[in-house]
Order: C-alpha cells, then sequence, then structure tokens
C-alpha cells in the first residue's frame, strides 16, 4: 500500500519547516505532471506530498530595470499571459508556447520544470543563456544558485533536502538576440529530442558575446562553452559564426541514444539547431 | 491513509467528501459520481482523455490529485451544456461532422475545443491544432475534428 500525507501550508514558512522535518520525503506537489506520474510509475512510493498552490507568495512576478523574477509556483499559462513576458521577455514567450501542450501548461510550474531536473526540461536552455538564477530557501537560510551550476544529473539538482526552489530571476539583456529551437517528434506534447537556445550580442555585424545551451545532449541541460569560446576567439561576423562548422560543439555534448533518437544523430543535429538558433537571434534569414 | 474532506462543485452542484490524499481528481469523477465521460488513457499527460475543465480552465484530470481541488469548479463532458435536456453545439457539432470514431477522445476533445472558443470566437485551422496538442486521436480523424471545431464555433456564436 503506497503511503501518502497531503499537506495544504498556509505560508512558505510552514512549506519550509515541513521539508526540514521530512527532508527527502517532503514532495513538493505544484502542477503534479511530474510528481504524479512518478507516483503511477511506482517511483514515489510514500511521503508528505506539500501543495505549494495556493500560495501567493510563489505567484509573484516582480519586474525590475535589470531583471524579472518569477515565483516558482506560476504556470507555464500564467506566464504567457503575463504582459512583462509578452513585453520585455518575448523570446521566452515564444519558447513557452512550445511547452508540452496547452493542458500541462495550465497546470505545469517554472519551478517545477527547474526542480524536477530533468535533462530535457522545455524551458532550461533558454534560462541558460540568459544568465537566469534560482533562489532556494531552507527554513534556516536562502541562498541564489545561478541555474548554469544547478543541475548535476538526470533528475538530480544541488537542491538540499530541506530546501524550496521559491524564485527563478531572470535578467533582461535589451540588447541581445535570444531564439530557443525545440526539436520533437511531433509538436504536442513531445519530449524533446534535442533543444538549443542561443543569446547573441553583436557590434556592427562582429559577435560580442554569445550564450550557447542545449537539453537532451548530456545527463543534464548545458551551456556549450567550449563552442562559445571558439565562435568568440575566431572573432567572427555574425554571417561567417552561423556558416562554421562548430566542431567545438561536438567537445561539449555527450549524448546517448534512446527511443527519440540515435547518439550520432543528436551529434549531427545539435549543429544544425545551434546555427538555426543563432541565426534567429541575430536576425537573419533562417 | 488519513482520509481528507474536500468541497468540490461538480457541473453546478455543491458536494463534499472524503478522499484519500492519492486518490486523483478523474478516479472520484468516474468512480464516486459515475461520470465516466473523461477517460483514462496514458496516465501520464500524453493523451487528453481525462480532460476536464476546472475553474474554466482544461486541464488533466488523471494528473491532479482530488485534494489539490478543493474549493474549486470542475467541469465535465456530462455538465458542458447549459441545458440539461439538450447537447452542448460543440458536441452537436462533432456528431454533425463525424468527428466522432471509437470516441476514447471525444469528450476531451470537446472540452479542449469549447475552451479555445470560449477564449476566441472564430479560431483559424492552425489556432484548433495548437490547442488541441494535448489530446490525441488514434483513429486519426483530425480533418472531421478541425472543421467540426470550426462549425462548433459558430454554432456557439448563435446561442
Amino acid at each position: 500500500m503506497r503511503n501518502f500525507r497531503f499537506l495544504q501550508p498556509d505560508s512558505v514558512s510552514t512549506v519550509l519547516k515541513a521539508k526540514e522535518e521530512e527532508r527527502e520525503n517532503g514532495r513538493i506537489l505544484a502542477g503534479g505532471t511530474n510528481l504524479l506520474s512518478y507516483i503511477k510509475m511506482g517511483r514515489v512510493k510514500e511521503g508528505l506530498l506539500i501543495d505549494i498552490t495556493r500560495l501567493d507568495e510563489l505567484k509573484q512576478i516582480e519586474d525590475t530595470e535589470n531583471e524579472v523574477s518569477f515565483g516558482a509556483s506560476l504556470t507555464i499559462t500564467e506566464l504567457l499571459n503575463s504582459s512583462v513576458v509578452q513585453n520585455r521577455l518575448s523570446y521566452l514567450h515564444d519558447t513557452l508556447t512550445h511547452f508540452a501542450n496547452p493542458l500541462i501548461r495550465n497546470q505545469a510550474t517554472l519551478g517545477g520544470n527547474i526542480a524536477d531536473g530533468s535533462p530535457i526540461a522545455d524551458t532550461i536552455p533558454i534560462l541558460l543563456v540568459l544568465d537566469a538564477t534560482v533562489t532556494a530557501a531552507s527554513s534556516k537560510s536562502e541562498r541564489i544558485i545561478p541555474l548554469k551550476e544547478f543541475f548535476v544529473g538526470p533528475g538530480k539538482t544541488v537542491l538540499a533536502a530541506d530546501e524550496l526552489l521559491v524564485k527563478v530571476s531572470v535578467p533582461v539583456h535589451e540588447s541581445s538576440g535570444v531564439k530557443m529551437i525545440k526539436l520533437g517528434l511531433r509538436n504536442g506534447t513531445a519530449c524533446s529530442v534535442t533543444s538549443a537556445a542561443v543569446r547573441v550580442e553583436q557590434d556592427n555585424k562582429k559577435l560580442r558575446e554569445i550564450r550557447i545551451a542545449l537539453g537532451g545532449v548530456a545527463p543534464t541541460p548545458i551551456r556549450a562553452y567550449n563552442c562559445e569560446n571558439a565562435l568568440l576567439d575566431g572573432l567572427f561576423d555574425i554571417e561567417a559564426a552561423a556558416g562554421a562548422e562548430l566542431e567545438a560543439l561536438q567537445q561539449d555534448i555527450n549524448p546517448i541514444s534512446d527511443v527519440r533518437g540515435t547518439a550520432e544523430y543528436r551529434r549531427g543535429v545539435s549543429v544544425n539547431l545551434v546555427k538555426r538558433a543563432l541565426r534567429s537571434a541575430a536576425g537573419m534569414e533562417v | 491513509m488519513k482520509k481528507l474532506p474536500i468541497e468540490l462543485t461538480i457541473n453546478g452542484r455543491a458536494h463534499e467528501l472524503l478522499v484519500s490524499p492519492k486518490e486523483t481528481l478523474l478516479n472520484v469523477l468516474r468512480e464516486r459520481f459515475h461520470l465516466t465521460g473523461a477517460k483514462y488513457g496514458c496516465g501520464i499527460g500524453e493523451c487528453g482523455a481525462c480532460t476536464v475543465l476546472l475553474d474554466g480552465l482544461p486541464v488533466l484530470s488523471c494528473q491532479l490529485l482530488a485534494v489539490m481541488c478543493n474549493g474549486k469548479k470542475v467541469v465535465t463532458i456530462e455538465g458542458l451544456s447549459p441545458q440539461e435536456a439538450a447537447a452542448h453545439p460543440m458536441q452537436d457539432s462533432f456528431v454533425e461532422e463525424g468527428a466522432v470514431q471509437c470516441g476514447f477522445c471525444t469528450p476531451g476533445m470537446v472540452i479542449s475545443a469549447t475552451a479555445l472558443v470560449e477564449e476566441k470566437s472564430e479560431p483559424t485551422t492552425e489556432d484548433i491544432k495548437v490547442a488541441l496538442r494535448g489530446n490525441l486521436c488514434r483513429c486519426t480523424g483530425y480533418e472531421n475534428i478541425i472543421r467540426a471545431v470550426k462549425t462548433g464555433a459558430r454554432k456557439m456564436k448563435e446561442v
């Protein structure tokens, strides 16, 4: 018999107290789209289900000059409907329209998509190129973690057993071009085979800064540091960068073969996705 | 497992009941209220056969615990029509356009389609394809379904 208890706390501090007592057994329930699947599969067999969907503290959007912060239990639909996302982070809005499907978007939360630690989570590559950070809180303290340091393996993150992901902060890069492309086996509800996001800063057609991130090509979502550095070292103009072979990208990725595609296919398609995202981010014809 | 008291408004009627923490909304609807329109398909949020409206938004009732829905309003296919004796215009359109084959996906399709038209009264083919991305038809009758949603949208305007 699977043994679950349920808590619908009235404040974040109650959640943190419960996490302190229950540790790994305190299961955060937000959208439920992952956790309920894990319970049905038998991967999660017991524990205290902590429903954080009714906490206004975790539903706030803070819009400041340099960054926008999102409460962790905002749903993807709530983000899509936010005028801040539509106006200041239009590229994030574009990415979120490809998130899972409309039904899941009505339930799934931004915090859940991150804390789940999936290598193919739909929001991660774009958040990585935007230099996003997450705030983790425990009953004792609060810390800010750069997203690029957050993932340690499939389903594994640096969140401690007594911590709750409370906030996601996204810097606003006014002069950057940004694009994320998700490749699935179909358009709706598909887990991505590979996804890639690119952010570029250019100066008279010269590449000044570049961020590249991918999902589905390593045990965690990754930043492609080798590829970024190779492009910057070459002092590429933007056309040349988009036409480059991107050999360095192969050192950044370590894909596996699975039901959705082979490792070899992912190595090839990663290059194409990064190039397409780069051209689109730089405002060139794709 | 300790049972918990919740209040649910289902198809316009308020109910109080005791549920166990791991009981899904779908199980409550089907087994306690015998509302078997919403179906258990994949169980992991890929097929949309369990779609219902929760406070007006289409959601997956097999991916929600009933306790999470305490105090909320649920509408299933059985309660979609404003009139008890007549079908909803979207249901009529699905019948007229031959959009039902085996019928397993139909309740979810109709719920998602109605939610779309409530938001956008004249949806394009692309709007419909996007809105129905979470609802799979394995009889592959999508052409007729898309036509039915357009017809349904026209009918919904008339009433």
